[in-house]
């Protein structure tokens, strides 16, 4: 009985230590070989995806295809121009990254999707964009084109009309019914999404903190990281 | 105790009791750092923010919002689902007793649609709540670019 009971407790000892021993070394291991990337706020992809043919045009009226999203880094956000809060939030704080890349030489581009051709027309795309940084550039394209640019980085969107009392739902890349006027609501995503200087999407933010105060810095400090 | 002196006595008890009442029902509610963001040009809408500070024993229900700068004043919550932004509309504004709440930027919001001109920077709106007592008050809002 006696015996037993120490050679359990030995037995339970010799596990606990290599137990001990394999988690202190894969810690050890992780931090010298992967030296882990701490991001606050920016997820990564497992693996960057090649960036899709892109048939959208900027507001004025030039094709901006795969290539123009060479050589730099690109953050890429999807909303619309009637927008009251949170567009408007968000883009003030992708000017001001901006401003900071600028400033500190790094190459960056913001673009802004819009997902709402029918009220967003090219005129006011431009004037929009250009409220919050004169280089923001402001993309449109035909509700398909639209829908499977989105698509690619998994960015949802919607857009629901009050038709006779009922609410009319509109899925992404279908077109907005004349008879739907022209105050209705756009859901959409408030991820911003990142892209590398091979054009390949590798990661993105979620931009739906109430906490808003520092997510620039916080976003700022994360790019200079993968940057 | 005299007849004259004890209805004396109710009026003036029920004179402060009244008067009590009445500094509740009055109660104004405290505002601050109340602002309208600067929309970008072509906007249909412009949104307001504000804190409002309930000192009083009893919830202030707003019910609705009136401003002479526009044709209509609404309610609304940006509301995150599944990574989507979706606007949502409030029907009313509770300020709970002995409390607060925050309008901000990415939550809740006063809505303004169709003004009958463009707000600019610098302006002040002033802007109406209705509450739910009858009451209102009036609210003074500067037109900001940024809340600073
Ligand atoms: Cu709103």
């Amino acid at each position: 009985m006696t015996i037993n009971a120490a050679r359990t407790g030995w037995v339970f000892f010799a596990l606990l230590c290599l137990l001990l021993g394999a988690l202190s070394a894969k810690q050890l291991f992780a931090a010298l070989v992967n030296k882990p990337l701490v991001l606050e706020r920016l997820q990564l992809l497992p693996e960057p995806k090649p960036l899709p043919s892109v048939l959208l045009r900027t507001a004025t009226g030039d094709a901006f295809a795969r290539e123009k999203f060479q050589q730099k880094w690109s953050l890429v956000f999807f909303g619309f121009t009637s927008c009251p809060d949170f567009c408007p939030m968000e883009l003030q704080k992708l000017g001001k990254i901006l401003k900071l890349a600028r400033q500190e030489g790094k190459p960056l581009q913001v673009v802004f999707v819009s997902v709402d051709p029918e009220r967003d027309s090219a005129a006011r795309l431009a004037e929009y964009v250009a409220f919050f940084h004169p280089q923001i550039i402001g993309l449109r394209g035909d509700n398909p084109a639209i829908a499977n640019f989105a698509r690619f980085f998994g960015a949802a969107y919607d857009r629901s009309a009050l038709v006779n009392n009922k609410v009319l739902s509109i899925p992404a890349g279908a077109a907005m019914p004349a008879l739907a006027g022209d105050h209705y609501q756009v859901n959409h995503s408030t991820r911003v999404f990142v892209i590398d200087p091979q054009g390949q999407y590798v990661g993105s933010v979620s931009m739906a903190s109430e906490a808003i105060g520092d997510s620039t810095e916080s976003l700022w400090s994360d790019l200079n990281k993968v940057f | 105790m005299s007849t004259g002196t004890f209805k004396c006595w109710c009026a003036s008890i029920f004179g402060i009791f009244a008067l009590l009442y009445c500094a509740s029902v009055f109660a104004e509610l405290r505002i601050e750092n109340a602002w309208v963001k600067l929309a970008p040009p072509g906007a249909r809408a412009n949104a307001a923010y504000v804190q409002l500070y309930n000192s009083s024993d009893a919830p202030v229900v707003i019910q609705s919002l009136s401003a002479t700068c526009c044709a209509e004043l609404m309610l609304h919550r940006t509301r995150y689902v599944n990574d989507k932004a979706i606007m949502e509309h409030l029907d009313q504004l509770i300020v709970p007793a002995n409390g607060k709440i925050t309008l901000a930027p990415g939550g809740m919001h006063i809505m303004l649609l169709g003004a009958r001109k463009p707000l600019q920077q610098g302006e002040q709106i002033e802007l109406e709540l209705h509450f739910a007592s009858g009451q209102q008050q009036t609210i003074h809002l500067p037109v900001k670019a940024d809340d600073d």
